[in-house]
């Protein structure tokens, strides 16, 4: 102890020789770097637009396009802003209905692959290994073309294969389908009341199953009280008009609070993440032998962390439009809610509707009584969808794979049947490793929809290359695709993620 | 080993008996084991059935024109390409071919081949095609294919049978011989085709050429090491691609008098690099850092007073060698190698200056680029351009500076969130915004940047997971033996992230192959839009859409699909997740 080296105080490295320095040198250069690039780049594309005639405004999205569109809610949209209305809905209806018949498609021939019947596992691998080796571009023209050349022409007594059910032809396939009528809300309200008591009923009886050790069929109760629910809504919908009310109070209440106390609302609430965050770290940071030393880069969270809070609530509070944008968008849903529901309609909430053909001119077309996928919609929707299936398929196949043998094995010992075995055994282990890149997937697909532009199906894309045809703006429609598209990516994420995390096992 | 503690009398054993089980007792096994399965399997025989139907209907109808393809072959593959210049592609696929002749010497073919195998492979073809032959009789189109189908059936199929009876025991045969027959035959085909005039004997050398530089490679390879006459081909093919399409294709016309200028001071500067780096790496600390800021300094001050563009970029490149000569050049082993990486670089910088960059009569001659080979390009320079930038991209995101993090993250994050197309219309219409009024890149140049920008994304995220499967202990005992960072980085955790990570590297290299078929939207003529737009609207090819659709279906899907199965053999390889 004695003869122990003094300890000079460290000596601090000259500045070119301090890591941290040199660290930090390097990014802030390379961000004022990318930083300045942008400038320079922003502002000769305002030179040359301006030299053009045109400028960095959104005056697209408030002025008349003079476009038409093929299908949609607005076929001569009068505005900008109707015109991508019209593209983010189309692009909604082939991204919904293709995931869903994707799943489908993709489980049945998922299981097929593994299925002990030889022609099934067969077709299943050729399905998958022809579908996934060609471009979905190639596999959506392809439709497109065989629905537009080689289906049936349309004639003014065409009935198609089935009759009063499927009509196959050029201009389109139309089937039947149940079409939502006005009271169609007030049934929904019954429906949603229904499945809170089916997923209730559903907890109930497992709990119940649980402490017994009987089998008290909690799915089928669970259904049972669903449909009782529905039922019961198909005869009282009336009654939810009441609902009608309840919005209209609330947009009135929505509307009649100042701006301000909003503003300062979520002013605060911006504040408090931010400071959470650092807070959670801060303890996330912390042992039992004390806080840990914090490096520059944890530093730099903190700080990134704090001064967005207090950015958002700085915006939020010199900007009141922002927030008053809010307010008018849940005001106006209120509003829209408000008029689903009376106490004075009547009728049931579904009507059947079956495909037909009339005449209104010189050629036949078909009506607009049954469901009908044009020949556009039918082309990017089935390459979508077998696309992604084949992938899905591999990825179910995979997940059921992944299973330990010895699961299956111990599930038969305690004397459960295939079916009870694939249900309570096999699926729910399988499902926890195909939601991650079943998510992927149906990011792919809702990116895959904008080939419609191939076909000439208004979804984004298109709408978007017809109206930059039209005034030039293209780095505006660019701005609102990437805006568009990263929402839904963004929203797709955000749903598996909570489901992903649900799924999961809990560790220690 | 206890079978010895057994009085067990010692006998040879018999041989295993063979169960020869007959077509029915396996119908009974695999078909209609359950009440089920038997129903699956009378639903699904009578879909197939009527789908096949269905299927030869469509073929065989009159209305299809599958006689359009084979004048439409050069169209397909190059589309628009001079065809007074053509002898330029058929240089580029007798250098290919040459590559992989010389491969095929060097890395084996997969070896042997079971003969049973290939005899059951060409009776099945044989019955295939008898039967679809004799189902098309039914159909209302007659003619020649059914009658080549039927008899050419029945023929191989009668071959397979005999051959069977023939071979009893399991013998191999080299891959090579197989191929070699079907490369015969398909160059029979090529003469029996109506292809476009002056097309057959091309490329029937072509298929002697890789017949010739096979023999050239076993030749070369008896007196040259295995692993280096591997490594002299990796580097031919990849600079056989740059040379194909910068030299060979675009068929520049180089002017003399715009080059000497610079030229002796590029050649002054390529000379001069050993020196530099020999003093750099003999220099102290000090010294080192005062060169690399001399360097630094007239590579910034020669953009600024704008030298020409080949010497600007060989001081930046001098500079960057410089700056990398303490961390690869220590030993004087390692400073060997450096000093032919600086001279390769160094002379293949200049080469894109005279060759890529120096004038061209495109401008006259419209594009040059179309078909299956814009095709090829747009995937393998996509995938090699991208592949630094996305590694220089998962790097950034796995880096401790939050900077490099955050930017790397809004890239690859936004990136990954739009789909393709748009980034393609962004590279179409938005790129000559920021340039320059009147300067514009050609429609290829762009959407092969937009695809590049694209694909590192995707690419970068699959590095990050290899560079995070990288044990903390390999970075820990490099840290231990005193390696900077860079060292670090790349001798110890890149090398190891990227070997995980092959097998999810082809596979983004095949989605990124499928996904050159969108450049077709903007415009560009590649394979799918030589297919879906050109030759269908061609007077002597109108409207046969849907069939040459399928065509590129094919073409697409026998590229995509023997990519796949070489990755997977790759990944079984590698034995990845295994060792």
């Amino acid at each position: 102890m004695a003869n122990r080296p003094s300890l000079a105080a460290p000596t601090r490295p000259p500045l070119w020789r301090n890591a941290t320095f040199l660290k930090w040198a390097a990014q802030i250069g390379v961000l004022f770097g990318v930083l300045a690039l942008g400038s320079v780049l922003i502002g000769e594309a305002t030179a040359n637009m301006r030299a053009q005639g045109l400028s960095l405004d959104w005056d697209l999205l408030t002025d008349p396009p003079g476009i038409q569109l093929g299908e949609g809610i607005f076929i001569k949209p009068s505005t900008g802003l109707e015109a991508f209305y019209t593209g983010a809905v189309n692009m909604l209806r082939v991204a919904l209905s293709g995931i869903v018949a994707a799943t489908v498609v993709g489980a049945i021939v998922g299981i097929a692959r593994l299925s002990s019947n030889w022609l099934a596992s067969r077709l299943a691998t050729v399905f998958v290994e022809s579908l996934r080796n060609i471009p979905v571009l190639v596999q959506v023209v392809f439709w497109f073309f065989l629905a537009s050349t080689l289906f049936p022409i349309l004639e003014a007594d065409s009935s198609g294969p089935i009759p009063g059910v499927l009509l196959v032809s050029r201009k389109g396939v139309s089937f039947a389908w149940p079409f939502p009528q006005e009271t169609f809300w007030q049934w929904g309200a019954f429906l949603v009341v229904g499945l809170l008591t089916a997923r209730w009923a559903y907890r109930t009886r497992m709990r119940r199953a649980e402490a017994l050790g009987e089998d008290t069929r909690p799915g089928t109760w669970a259904l049972l009280a669903f449909l009782a629910w529905a039922v019961l809504g198909w005869f009282a919908h009336p009654l939810a008009g009441a609902l009608g009310w309840l919005f209209m109070l609330l947009a009135a209440s929505v509307g009649a609070v100042p701006v301000s106390v909003y503003q300062v609302v979520l002013a605060l609430v911006s504040l408090y993440l931010g400071w959470r965050w650092i807070h959670r770290f801060l303890e996330s940071r912390r042992s039992p032998a004390g806080l840990a030393k914090l490096t520059d880069d944890d530093y730099f969270r903190m700080i990134l962390a704090g001064a967005l809070g207090a950015g958002g609530a700085a915006v939020l509070m010199l900007l009141p439009a922002a927030t008053e944008v809010g307010t008018n968008v849940l005001q106006y849903l209120l509003e829209f809610c408000d008029q689903k529901f009376d106490f004075l309609r009547s009728g049931a909430p579904l009507a059947m509707g079956s495909p037909s053909v009339e005449v209104p001119g010189r050629f036949p077309q078909i009506a607009g009584t049954g469901l009908t996928m044009t020949p556009s919609f039918f082309g990017i929707w089935m390459g979508v969808t077998l696309y992604t299936a084949s992938f899905i398929a591999e990825i179910v196949r995979g997940g059921i794979l992944s299973v330990p043998k010895g699961q299956s094995e111990a599930g038969y010992a305690l004397g459960l049947r295939r079916g009870q075995l694939l249900r309570m055994v096999i699926l729910p282990q399988a499902f926890r490793v195909i939601l991650p890149p079943l998510g992927n997937q149906y990011l792919n697909l809702s990116k895959n929809t904008s080939l419609g532009i191939a076909v000439a199906f208004p979804e984004m894309v298109q709408v978007g290359q017809t109206m930059f045809n039209q005034t030039g703006d293209t780095i505006q429609v660019i701005l609102i695709w990437m805006a568009f598209y990263l929402s839904i990516s963004l929203l797709i994420s955000v749903l598996i993620n909570y489901y992903n995390r649900r799924a999961q096992l809990v560790e220690r | 080993m206890s079978a010895e503690s057994f009085d067990l009398p010692l006998q040879p054993e018999p041989p295993p008996k063979v169960h020869r089980i007959g077509w029915l007792d396996w119908a009974r096994k695999n078909l209609f084991n359950s009440v089920f399965n038997g129903t699956l399997t009378m639903v699904l025989t009578a879909g197939l059935l009527l789908l096949i139907l269905a299927l030869l209907r469509f073929v065989f109808s009159p209305d299809r024109r599958w006689e359009v393809m084979p004048p439409n072959a050069a169209n397909y593959v190059v589309e628009a390409y001079p065809r007074e210049d053509l002898a330029n592609m058929w240089l580029s696929l007798w250098i290919i071919a040459a590559l992989a002749g010389v491969s095929t010497a060097s890395w084996g073919m997969g070896g042997q081949v079971s003969v049973i195998k290939v005899v059951a492979a060409v009776r099945a073809i044989g019955a295939t095609a008898l039967v679809v032959g004799v189902l098309s009789l039914w159909s209302p189109a007659g003619g020649a294919t059914q009658t080549v189908l039927v008899w050419g059936g029945a023929a191989l199929f009668g071959v397979g049978v005999g051959a069977t009876r023939l071979v009893q025991e399991e013998r191999g045969v080299s891959v090579a011989r197989v191929l070699a027959i079907v490369g015969a035959l398909l160059v029979g085909l090529v003469w029996y085709m109506p292809l476009e005039s002056g097309t057959t004997w091309p490329l029937t050398i072509t298929a002697l050429v890789v017949v010739a530089f096979h023999w050239v490679g076993k030749l070369v390879g008896q007196w040259l090491s295995a692993r280096l006459m591997k490594r002299v081909i990796t580097v031919l093919w990849v600079l056989s691609f740059p040379v194909i399409y910068l030299h060979i294709q675009r068929n520049p016309s180089l002017v003399w008098g715009e080059v000497t200028s610079w030229l002796p001071w590029a050649g002054l500067l390529i000379a001069a690099g050993p020196a530099v780096i020999w003093v750099v790496s003999r220099a102290g600390r000090e010294q080192a850092a005062g060169v690399n800021f001399l360097l630094g300094g007239v590579s910034i001050y020669s953009w600024v007073i704008q030298w020409p563009m080949a010497i600007r970029v060989l001081f930046l490149l001098l500079t960057l060698f410089s700056l990398a000569t303490p961390t690869f050049a220590a030993s004087p082993r390692a400073r060997r190698a450096f000093y032919w990486t600086w001279l390769a670089g160094g002379l293949c910088t200049l080469y894109f200056f005279l060759m890529g960059i120096g004038s061209t009569d495109l401008a006259t001659r419209g594009h040059f680029l179309g078909g299956i080979n814009l095709t090829i390009l747009l995937a393998v320079g996509g995938t090699a351009l991208s592949f630094p930038l996305g590694v220089m991209l998962a790097l950034g995101r796995t880096s401790s500076m939050p900077i490099f993090r955050i930017l790397s993250i809004v890239y690859i994050e936004v990136v990954r969130g739009v789909p393709l197309i748009t980034v393609l219309f962004f590279g179409d219409k938005v790129i000559p915004r920021f340039l320059p009024p009147g300067l514009d890149f050609a429609g290829e140049a762009k959407a092969l940047l937009a695809i590049t920008a694209f694909s590192a994304a995707y690419l970068a995220e699959n590095v990050r997971g290899g560079l995070q499967a990288v044990s903390k202990g390999q970075t820990e005992a490099s840290r231990a033996l005193g390696m900077t960072t860079a060292q670090m980085t790349m001798l110890i955790t890149l090398p190891q992230a990227l070997r995980v990570v092959i097998p999810a590297l082809v596979g983004q290299a095949i989605a990124l192959f499928k996904d050159t078929s969108l450049v077709a939207i903007i415009g560009l003529a590649d394979f799918l839009r030589v297919a879906r737009d050109i030759v269908p609207n061609q007077p002597d090819s109108l409207g046969s859409i849907l069939e040459n659709l399928l065509l590129a279906a094919l073409v697409y899907w026998i590229f995509a699909f023997s990519f796949s199965r070489a990755s997977l053999r790759l990944e079984r390889r590698l034995g990845v997740g295994t060792r």
